[in-house]
């Protein structure tokens, strides 16, 4: 494992420049360039506001700034989505000239991390502008640090695995595509998660063991006070606030996830290269 | 550094060849009547031995489907050995393919510190060695063009271009020397008579007996997966003519036997 990370170190001008051949080619022949991978999360931003106020009986108040987490998710799903088929897209080059495959991925990986990197800068300013910031700005600000490393951490464990037996299976591309979609709605985002505890302690508990669900709640308090949520009587339902034991567990099943990735990844690595 | 920078010991490979497209629903069938997928054994090389000593031009010939690109790939790291084992010492250059990696929606110079960065070069590097890259591939006005506007005998010119200035001690080539017209021909011809003057290594694979008269200082034939003969140019070269039109005269008799059965 040391050496793979090692020789991973040694090889990180070429994936610097997977990275900047990545950033280049998506916009490269759009005028609008980098500022249209702000347009997907703000237009389901949009989508989801104007669902919730129609159709909740009990719309929260200012619930749209709170779903600016979706950066996060979606910042997951592409970068799951994509990674899962960056070896067969990179065939070809795989198959001619050696460098850790693990690179792959990873620049897909860092890509997308690229594009959220903008959309969080985004979300800042426009806090800032909403008048949502300075005041809410508090120290917990700084936990999404960690929240988006584990996020990167898990992503890039489930990408390992996918990725390889994507190779395998192209099926699984297809699999991985349609439950990511699914996975939208076991994540708190059109729905608070407050709605969820008061389903009862145990529902809460399970839900919360998802990592997603824990780094897209622990991102949401980081970046803003919880919400007032009522029930249809309207009454206040007991609000979350940042769920350190759910978060602590989050890190560390991603990071399981990412060393048996790892590991899974380098076991079949030379084995998907004849396969390719 | 070790005496023989490409050190190759009893190198065998085998692949594993798989007649029907695999899926997830035949896997888990399969799997579910506790049956694995029939898998067929390929050996593309078998008991390969040899050692290249520093600065020697080895050029490898034998037919198609002999085994020679699977040596290379193996030589530059892609492919693990099934048994035996490969020793490549030093800064390799693969020219398994010209400009791996190339986008055609790049410019020329995109292309250039893209195929760089692949080929191990670093950016500064690159920068450094920019002008001489773009005056070897001869494209100095096109350099801002993209590279889908580029002829095919340009995309090579540039891919070569940027292949020699990764001051390799191991230089791979695989049949990619083929391109381009008669001048940039001589000029690929020249540049690696200079890195034979710098004491390059160089693992030289081609049907062009002429061109493996030329540049070779010995001359690995490679038959049917074995080492049929290692030796002196000139040697080899002949004993290779010579059988190729024998086994061309059997074909032919065979056949002719065969017409008259």
């Amino acid at each position: 494992m040391y050496e793979s990370l090692l020789e991973l170190w040694k090889f990180r001008p070429l994936i610097l420049e997977f990275v900047r051949r990545d950033i280049k080619l998506r916009y490269k022949n759009s005028i609008g360039g980098i500022a249209w991978s702000l347009l997907p999360p703000l237009m389901q931003i949009a989508a989801i506001t104007v669902m919730l106020k129609f159709i909740t009986a009990n719309p929260v108040q200012n619930y749209s700034a709170q779903l600016f987490v979706l950066f996060l998710w979606n910042y997951f799903q592409v970068s799951l989505n994509d990674a899962c088929g960056s070896l067969l897209n990179n065939a070809p080059l795989l198959r001619k000239i050696y460098f850790p495959r693990l690179l792959i991925p990873l620049s897909t990986l860092l890509h997308h991390f690229f594009h959220f990197l903008i959309g969080f800068v985004f979300t800042i300013v426009y806090f800032f502008v909403l008048g949502a910031y300075p005041h809410n700005l508090r120290l917990l600000f700084l936990l999404i640090i960690p929240t988006v490393f584990f996020t990167f951490i898990l992503c890039l464990g489930l990408s390992l695995m996918v990725s390889y037996l994507n190779v395998f299976y192209e099926d699984i591309k297809i699999i991985v595509g349609s439950l990511l979609g699914l996975f939208l709605y076991l994540i708190p985002v059109i729905y608070p998660v407050e709605q969820v505890l008061a389903r009862g302690k145990f529902v809460y508990t399970i839900y919360m063991l998802n990592p997603m669900s824990a780094f897209m709640v622990t991102y949401q308090r980081a970046l803003l006070p919880p919400p007032q949520v009522l029930d249809k009587l309207d009454h206040p339902l007991p609000s979350v606030t940042v769920p350190w034991d759910f978060f602590g567990i989050a890190c560390v099943s991603s990071l399981l996830i990412f060393f048996l990735g790892f590991y899974l990844f380098n076991k079949y690595q030379w084995e998907v290269v004849e396969r390719l | 550094m070790s005496e023989f920078p490409i050190e190759v010991q009893n190198l065998t490979k085998v692949f594993k060849v798989l007649h029907r497209e695999r899926s997830l629903k035949s896997a888990v069938l399969k799997w579910a009547r506790f049956r694995f997928p029939r898998r067929e054994e390929f050996t593309a090389l078998r008991d390969i031995s040899f050692q290249i000593p520093k600065g020697q031009t080895v050029g490898v010939i034998g037919r198609n489907g002999s085994g020679k690109s699977t040596l290379l790939t193996l030589l530059a790291g892609i492919y693990r050995p099934t048994s035996g084992t490969v020793q490549v010492c030093g800064r390799i250059a693969s020219l398994l393919e010209l400009g791996a990696g190339f986008h055609p929606e790049f410019t020329g110079l995109e292309n250039i510190y893209l195929n760089g960065a692949i080929l191990g070069l670093e950016r500064a590097e690159i920068t450094r060695q920019l002008d001489a890259i773009i005056q070897f591939a001869d494209i100095a006005e096109f350099i801002d063009t993209k590279l889908k506007f580029y002829s095919s005998g340009m995309v090579a010119r540039l891919g070569f271009a940027v292949a020699v200035h990764v001051n390799p001690e191991v230089l791979l080539v695989d049949e990619v020397l083929a391109v381009g017209d008669a001048n940039f021909h001589e000029k690929c011809y020249s540049k690696i008579d200079e890195f034979k003057r710098q004491g390059v290594t160089i693992f030289f694979v081609s049907h062009d007996l002429d061109a493996v008269r030329r540049v070779c200082d010995r001359v690995i034939w490679i038959d049917h997966h074995v080492v049929r003969e290692d030796g002196k140019p000139q040697d080899v070269i002949d004993h290779y003519e010579k059988f190729e039109v024998g086994s061309q005269n059997n074909r032919a008799r065979q056949q002719a036997e065969m017409t008259i059965d």
